[in-house]
C-alpha cells in the first residue's frame, strides 16, 4: 500500500508539466538572471579598495577602529579619507569618493552615497552591520570583534557580495514546494476534488495517506533543490561558502521546512484551495521579500524594526542558517539554526496532522 | 433477507437549508436501491451521510449491522462508490487510476492485478488502458469512474447519478453493467433524477423531494398509489374550447390540458379509453396526426403527489 501510493503520488507530480516546468524554471531562471546581473563582479574577483571619506565628530569612536580593521584577502578593504563635512562632499560630488561615512558618535553612524552600485552597497552593509552590532550589545548579545569583521565581510567580501541572494533564492525554492504539496494533498480534499471523496470513502486512514503524499513531495523537493544547487556551484560556479555537504543539509532542511508549510496551510478547515495557494505564495515571496530577497538591507532593517519577524518568517529562518554556515561553520549557532528549522517544520506537521485528523 | 444499510430518521441541514429532512430507510441484500429525486433534493448529501463522509445533525445509520461512525476500514472495505463527479487523476493513465484505487482496497498485487484486468474488461476499456482521462470521450471517463469504484468487488456499491450526460449508448451499457453485478451478488444503491431509468432497474424506489419523502415502494406499488393509470396522448392542431369540455365528461376521465399541440388526457380507470376518445374525434370530424396510450410513469407519481414535474 505504501508503495502505490508513494509512486503514485510521485507520478502526480512529475506528470504534471506544469507543476514540474514551475519548480524547475524558477531556480534555473532566477539564478541565471542573477548570475548576469552581478555577472561582471564574478569575472572581475580584484575589487580595488574602496575609497571613503570619513567625517568625524568625536575622536577615535568604534566605527572608525572597525572600518580600519576591515581586510580582504589580507588587504585593507576601505582607503579612509578624513574630511570635514564640506570636503567629504566635494570629493563625493567630484566621484573621488564612493560614499561618506558621518562618525558622529558610538551609536549615530550614517551614510551618504550619490548613486547605487556594488560598492555603495558594501558601504551600507558595513554599516547596517556596524548598527546591528551596536543594537546587539545593548541587548547584551555580544559578537566579537572577529566576528564583527566576519559579517561585515560576507557582506561586504569582494568575491561573492551578492551570495545573499542566492542564500535567498535557494530558500525561495525550499519555500515553493509548499504550493506543490497544495496541490498534490489539494486532491484527497473532499471539498475541492471528487477524487477526496473517493480516497476518504477508502478503507485507507487519511493521515496515513497524507503523510505517503507528503513524503512525495518532500523526494521531488530534494531533488529539484539539489539540481538547483549543483548547478549554482558547478555551472555558474557560485561559491558558497562553509562545506558542501553542509550546504546541502541546510538546502536540505530548508524543503522539510517548505513541504511542512505546505502540509500545514493545506490542511487548513474552511479555506479554499485558491486561497490557501495565495497565503503560500505570499508566505513564500513576501517573506522573501523580507529576508531580503529584493534588497538584501531589509532583513537588517526588520532586524532593528521587529526581530520576531525574521524569527517566524520561513524564509529569513532558512538564510539565515545559510549565513551562519557560512560564517561560524559547523558551530553551536549552525546547529541552533539546524534545530530552529526542525522545530518549526515539526511543529506544522504535527498541526496539519491534528487537523487532517480532525476533518 | 439481511438489511445492507439501514437509515433511521437522518437529519442534514446546511445552515437554515434542511438538506435531508428526516426519512428513514433500509436496504435488503441483493437489492437495487433507487433514490429518485429532481435536483437538489438530498440524494447525494443521503449518500454522503451514509458514508461517513459528511456529518449530519441526527439521524443513526448503520451498515451489514454495524453503525457506521467515524473512521470504520473494515466496513468501508465492503463498500464501493461511483461519485456523481468524475473523480480520477488526469496524471495517471486508465489502467493506474482503476489499480490506484482498487489498490486502497486491496493489498495483493497478484490478487489485484487480476480484479483490474477483469473490472477493465467489464466496461470494455481494453483499448484504453493506457489512455489518459483528459483523452477519453464523455462516455468512456464516466466508465472509468465506474471501474476505479467497482474493481475491489464491493458487496454494496453506491452510484451516485453514474448516467449524468451520457449518450444514450453508454448509458444502456451502464445499466446493463449495474444489472449484472446485482446478478452476481452485489448490493445496489443507484440514485438519479432520470425516472427511466429508476424504473427500468430499481426493485425498491425511494423518491424525493426538498429533502423529504415523497413516496416509497416497488415501481407497481407507487403506481398503484395514484389515481392515474393511462394517459391518451393526441398530437393535432384543431383541437378547441369545447372539445376539451366535451373529453373531460367522457367517462374515467379525469384531467384534460392542451398545450403546443399536444393533448394529453388522464385516465383513472376503464379498459377502453383509447377508444373513446378517438370515437368522439371521429363523430366531430376532428383532425389529428398521431393518437397513442401511455402508461403512468413515475414522472406521474411524482407529478400527482408534488403538484410538479420530476424534470424541469
Ligand atoms: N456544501 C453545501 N453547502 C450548502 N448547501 C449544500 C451543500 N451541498 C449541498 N447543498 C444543498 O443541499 C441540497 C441537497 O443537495 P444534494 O447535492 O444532496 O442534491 P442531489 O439530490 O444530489 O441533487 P443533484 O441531482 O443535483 O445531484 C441542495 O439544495 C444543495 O444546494
Ligand atoms: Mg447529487
Amino acid at each position: 500500500m505504501f508503495g502505490l501510493i508513494y509512486t503514485t503520488c510521485l507520478k502526480k507530480i512529475i506528470r504534471n508539466k506544469a507543476m514540474i516546468f514551475w519548480l524547475l524554471a524558477f531556480p534555473f531562471a532566477l539564478g541565471t538572471l542573477f548570475f548576469i546581473a552581478f555577472g561582471s563582479i564574478y569575472k572581475d574577483q580584484k575589487i580595488k579598495p574602496i575609497k571613503v571619506a570619513v567625517v568625524e565628530k568625536e575622536k577615535d569612536l568604534p566605527i572608525v577602529t572597525v572600518l580600519k580593521e576591515i581586510k580582504n584577502d589580507d588587504k585593507k578593504m576601505l582607503k579612509i579619507t578624513f574630511a570635514d563635512d564640506k570636503k567629504a562632499n566635494k570629493l563625493l560630488d567630484d566621484k573621488k569618493v564612493t560614499g561618506i561615512i558621518y562618525a558622529n558618535s558610538y551609536k549615530d553612524v550614517k551614510l551618504t552615497i550619490k548613486e547605487n552600485g556594488i560598492y555603495q552597497s558594501i558601504l551600507k552593509n558595513i554599516v547596517v552591520s556596524y548598527h546591528v552590532k551596536v543594537n546587539n550589545a545593548e541587548k547584551n548579545i555580544s559578537i566579537s570583534d572577529k566576528e564583527f569583521v566576519k559579517i561585515v565581510k560576507l557582506s561586504g567580501d569582494n568575491k561573492d557580495p551578492y551570495l545573499a541572494y542566492f542564500y535567498n533564492l535557494i530558500a525561495m525554492i525550499c519555500l515553493l514546494g509548499s504550493t506543490s504539496a497544495l496541490e498534490m494533498l489539494g486532491s484527497m480534499n473532499k471539498d475541492e476534488e471528487p477524487t477526496g471523496f473517493r480516497i476518504l470513502a477508502a478503507p485507507v486512514s487519511n493521515l496515513k495517506f497524507s503523510f505517503i503524499a507528503f513524503l512525495a513531495i518532500e523526494t521531488v523537493q530534494l531533488i529539484v533543490t539539489s539540481l538547483a544547487l549543483l548547478y549554482f556551484m558547478f555551472v555558474l560556479k557560485i561559491n558558497f561558502g562553509g562545506d558542501i555537504p553542509y550546504v546541502f543539509l541546510t538546502a536540505g532542511l530548508g524543503t522539510l521546512l517548505g513541504s511542512s508549510l505546505g502540509f500545514f496551510v493545506t490542511n487548513i478547515k474552511g479555506v479554499s484551495l485558491k486561497s490557501k495557494n495565495a497565503i503560500l505564495i505570499w508566505i513564500t515571496l513576501g517573506g522573501g521579500f523580507l529576508a531580503g530577497l529584493m534588497m538584501a538591507q531589509m532583513k537588517v532593517i526588520i532586524e532593528e524594526k521587529a526581530p520576531i519577524i525574521n524569527k517566524i518568517n520561513p524564509a529569513s529562518v532558512l538564510t539565515d542558517a545559510f549565513y551562519t554556515l557560512n560564517i561560524f561553520g559547523i558551530s553551536e549557532r549552525y546547529m541552533q539554526s539546524v534545530i530552529y528549522i526542525l522545530v518549526l517544520s515539526f511543529l506544522f506537521l504535527i498541526t496539519g496532522s491534528v487537523m487532517v485528523k480532525k476533518q | 433477507m439481511d438489511t445492507v444499510v439501514k437509515v433511521t430518521n437522518l437529519v442534514k441541514r446546511y445552515k437554515e437549508l434542511i438538506a435531508v429532512d428526516n426519512f428513514s430507510f433500509e436496504v435488503k441484500q441483493g437489492e437495487i436501491f433507487g433514490l429518485l429525486g429532481p435536483n437538489g433534493s438530498g440524494k447525494s448529501t443521503t449518500i454522503n451521510c451514509i458514508l461517513s463522509l459528511l456529518k449530519y445533525d441526527k439521524g443513526e445509520i448503520e451498515i451489514f449491522g454495524e453503525k457506521m461512525q467515524g473512521e470504520k476500514p473494515e466496513l468501508l472495505k465492503r463498500i464501493g462508490l461511483v461519485g456523481q463527479n468524475v473523480a480520477v487523476f488526469d496524471e495517471l493513465t486508465v489502467y493506474e487510476n482503476i489499480n490506484f484505487f482498487c489498490g486502497l482496497y486491496i493489498k495483493d498485487k497478484d490478487k489485484r492485478k487480476a480484479l483490474v484486468d477483469e473490472v477493465i474488461d467489464f466496461v470494455e476499456l481494453n483499448d484504453f488502458k493506457k489512455f489518459y482521462p483528459k483523452k477519453l470521450s464523455g462516455g468512456l471517463l464516466r466508465r472509468l469512474n465506474i471501474a476505479c469504484g467497482i474493481a475491489h468487488k464491493p458487496e454494496l456499491i453506491i452510484f451516485d447519478e453514474p448516467t449524468v450526460a451520457v449518450d444514450p449508448q453508454s448509458r444502456n451499457k451502464i445499466l446493463e453493467g449495474i444489472k449484472k453485478l446485482n446478478k452476481e451478488g452485489a448490493t445496489i444503491i443507484y440514485t438519479s433524477h432520470y425516472m427511466e431509468e429508476v424504473e427500468e432497474i430499481c426493485t425498491n424506489i425511494l423518491i424525493l423531494d426538498k429533502g423529504k419523502e415523497v413516496a416509497r415502494g416497488t415501481t407497481q406499488e407507487l403506481k398503484n398509489m395514484i389515481k392515474n393509470t393511462e394517459n391518451v396522448i393526441v398530437d393535432s392542431r384543431n383541437i378547441t374550447e369545447e372539445a376539451i369540455k366535451d373529453i373531460k365528461n367522457l367517462s374515467h376521465i379525469y384531467k384534460v390540458t392542451y398545450e403546443n399541440n399536444v393533448l394529453t388526457i388522464k385516465c383513472n380507470g376503464g379498459k377502453h379509453n383509447i377508444s373513446h376518445v378517438l370515437n368522439y374525434l371521429d363523430d366531430n370530424s376532428i383532425k389529428y396526426d398521431r393518437i397513442y396510450s401511455e402508461l403512468p410513469t413515475l414522472n406521474d407519481v411524482f407529478l400527482e403527489i408534488t403538484g410538479k414535474e420530476l424534470r424541469d
